[in-house]
């Protein structure tokens, strides 16, 4: 009993179900699982929060970024445009273009130079007349100047605005057409073309960017998107259509990862200026949060589930304790006293269990003395009844004897003095005297059935009960019995005296209860009954009514008067006490007229077959 | 009476039994001088020749002891304990006849060196049968110790 309840608690066995495992293991678990399920919901949400808010911010200081950018160009190519203002009003220029002469050629290449500064940026200067033909050019570089296509010039539509037209790439190099128109009396003469160089150094449009912040990309591209460029290269196209996006995009830039992006067309230019925030700087603040909260988690578990931990086994220990003592209570041992100090449940469990424990010990005591006391008691009582035995065995019988010898005294030695009369009575005498020795006979022989210590042994019938049948002989015979004892009686345990004694009872009262003109038909036989013998005696005698079927087996109990049957009325009384004490049962069966059949269930002994 | 005959001591207390016992010896017409004592001391006495027992002209030394267990004063196991306990006794041979059947009395007789033990039956015609074969074997056929009084 105590073995599987130590192994239990001491060593959880290994099996994919929490019941079986120890509080110390389950409840860390279970608050792991807590702890890791909230933090995970926690972070996700918080996560997607942080990342939306995040892309919010960014996405409108990328607004604002872009308009101001936009603002900034703007201006930018006003005032690239001012440096082209003056050939509308140069009158030599006007001069050229009505009436173009080799004198006038002169006049107009010399205020073509004059125009605007002669920087690298510029590639040429051009004058191109009503029907948009070039009429005279002054270029820097002449074979650079071949590969321009005026396709990509933008007409000025009036006297008071010019035009930037589109990129064009040539090489590695970009160029941009800018146009003026010169008019006199409202009469359009021609334009003044000018083709310039995108020119930036690597060191300003870092300087932009980090003004931009964010590690931005920048652009500018054709209203056509055909061409595009970060400022220093021709660069390959974004991988959207920005011209027609109103709002933000977001794609996937080759190198760079997901951008999110913003573009604005240049007032005054074919122009569009484009703007990319990458998604990894967006986002890093982004996952420097999820990754101080990652951690934060991860030391809420670790502390979580150490102090579960602690809890568990501040839980099981003090319960491994009771359960050890209420294993060694079972065993038997009542002086383990469970020593838990708290001030919560468990050190109420613990002390409830203490004073439960004493009172079992005291309660337990008690019976123990109150048995020993019984006992002693009884022993008391037994050896008395011992005495009165003996007394009687002693005592009573001496009276007897006198009475019974001497009345035969007097029939033998002064029976020439007694007339018919007196023997009569002298012989009543004895056979009175004979009868109640008969009786305290069997009264002693039930008081030593009662309390003599019975030792059961395995004892084989067939032997005891040949024994039995071989001293009733001369009954049987003067009847003229038949009698019949079954082959292979089984082994039964008991008591060899008092089962002959039972055995002698049974076979005399069979013998004794059949009518004197009948024969008399005797059987011993056996059987098995539940794992038990159940041994019969069976007569064909008067049999027995159904009424009295229980009254026989009790001490004086007779159904007849001494002259039809004599007897003691003590003899089954015998029977069953000397059963009852052998751990078995008797009983009768009977059919008044037919006989009578007797029964004795006794303990089989293991092993042994009837 | 045969005065030279082999004496044979009853210690019996039931006058009753006694008288009973003495004529079935002369039913069973046995011929030995019958001694009788009353209780455990006077038995004691007689075998020691103490006393009122002194004269062994009246009252010779047995040849075999009938011991009643309840008897007044001392009783028969502690009359046999001390017969045993006596050099010149030890071997006399003594023949218990009571009315005990109780095993423990059987077994504490024997125990203290009875040589039989015989329980008195009721009717006179058993009790007959008894002396006759008690004649028989402890007076005829069993060989005697050399016995001598201390």
């Amino acid at each position: 009993m105590a073995e599987p309840v130590s192994e239990s608690v001491g060593r959880p066995r290994r099996r994919w179900s929490l019941s079986g495992l120890s509080i110390e293991y389950k409840l860390p678990l279970l608050i792991f699982a807590l702890i890791l399920t909230i933090s995970a919901a926690y972070t996700w949400a918080s996560y997607r929060s942080v990342r939306l808010s995040a892309l919010t911010a960014a996405q409108e200081r990328l607004g604002s970024i872009t308009d101001q950018l936009r603002g900034v160009l703007e201006t930018g190519t006003k005032a690239l445009l001012d440096s082209l203002h003056a050939s509308r009003s140069n009158q030599a220029i006007r001069r050229y273009l009505s009436t173009p002469s080799q004198a006038a050629k002169a006049e107009a290449l010399a205020a073509m130079d004059s125009l605007g500064p002669q920087r690298i940026q510029v590639v040429s200067t051009e004058l191109w007349d009503a029907r948009r033909e070039r009429v005279l050019a002054v270029a820097n570089d002449s074979h650079f100047v071949a590969a321009l296509n005026p396709e990509y010039v933008r007409w000025a539509p009036g006297p008071d605005s010019g035009a930037v037209g589109r990129l064009q790439a040539i090489g590695d190099s970009l160029a941009y057409p800018v146009s003026e128109q010169v008019s006199a009396g409202g009469k359009v003469l021609g334009w003044a073309v000018q083709w310039r160089r995108i020119m930036t150094s690597a060191r300003g449009r870092e300087q932009t960017i980090q003004l931009i912040g964010s590690n931005a990309g920048l652009y500018i591209g054709n209203e056509l998107g055909d061409v595009w460029t970060d400022l220093l290269h021709v660069v390959p196209k974004p991988p959207a259509d920005v011209r027609r996006a109103q709002g933000f995009l977001q794609y996937d830039r080759p190198g760079t990862g997901t951008v999110m992006a913003r573009a604005r067309p240049i007032g005054g230019t074919a122009w569009v200026v484009l703007i990319e925030f990458p998604h990894s700087t967006i986002l890093a603040p982004v996952r420097l949060f999820l990754r101080r909260l990652g951690l934060f988690m991860g030391v809420i578990l670790v502390v979580g589930l150490g102090l579960a931990w602690i809890v568990g086994r501040s839980i099981a220990a003090p319960l491994r304790q009771l359960t050890a003592a209420t294993a060694s209570i079972a065993a038997g041992d009542y002086s383990r006293l469970v020593s838990v100090h708290r001030r919560d449940e468990l050190g109420s469990l613990a002390s409830s269990f203490n004073t439960m424990l004493g009172r079992v010990r005291d309660s337990q005591h008690a019976l123990e003395e109150q048995v020993r006391h019984r006992t002693a008691e009884l022993e008391e009582r037994n050896e008395e009844l011992e005495g009165f035995g003996y007394s009687i065995s002693h005592d009573l019988r001496a009276p007897l004897r006198a009475m019974q010898g001497f009345s035969q005294a007097l029939l033998e030695d002064s029976s020439d003095r007694l007339d018919d009369m007196g023997k009569e009575y002298a012989e009543r005498i004895v056979a009175g005297a004979q009868r109640m020795d008969q009786l305290i006979q069997d009264l002693l022989a039930y008081s030593r059935v009662s309390r003599a210590e019975l030792r059961l042994v395995p004892v084989p019938l067939g032997p005891i009960a040949q024994s039995v049948v071989g001293d009733l002989g001369e009954s049987l015979r003067a009847r003229g019995a038949v009698m019949r004892v079954d082959d292979s009686l089984p082994v039964v345990l008991g008591h060899p005296a008092t089962l002959s004694q039972v055995l002698t009872n049974l076979l005399g009262n069979a013998l004794k209860f059949v009518p004197a003109d009948r024969t008399p038909a005797l059987r011993v036989r056996a059987e098995n009954d539940n794992g038990r013998i159940r041994v019969w005696v069976e007569d064909n005698g008067i049999g027995i009514a159904a009424e009295h079927q229980d009254r026989i087996f009790r001490v004086f109990e007779r159904l007849h008067s001494g002259d039809d049957y004599p007897g003691t009325g003590i003899g089954l009384a015998i029977v069953r006490k000397a059963v009852e004490r052998m751990g078995g049962m008797v009983g009768v069966e009977s059919t008044p007229g037919q006989g009578s059949r007797f029964w004795v269930q006794l303990q089989r002994v293991e092993g042994e077959h009837a | 009476m045969n005065p030279g005959g082999q004496v044979i001591l009853i210690v019996e207390d039931d006058p009753n039994d006694l008288l009973l016992i003495q004529r079935a010896f002369g039913k069973a017409r046995i011929l030995n001088p019958l001694q009788s004592v009353g209780n455990g001391d006077d038995a004691v006495a007689y075998l020691a020749g103490e006393g009122p027992f002194a004269d062994r002209q009246r009252h010779p030394f047995p040849v075999l002891v009938l011991l009643d267990l309840k008897l007044p004063r001392r009783s028969g196991l502690e009359v046999l304990q001390w017969i045993r306990a006596q050099t010149g006794l030890k071997r006399l041979p003594v023949v218990v006849l009571t009315s005990s059947k109780e095993a423990t009395d059987v077994n504490r007789a024997y125990d203290l060196g009875a040589n039989s033990y015989l329980v008195k039956p009721v009717g006179f015609d058993s009790l007959l049968e008894l002396v006759k074969s008690l004649e028989v074997y402890w007076l005829i056929l069993n060989q005697k110790p050399d016995v001598s009084a201390a």
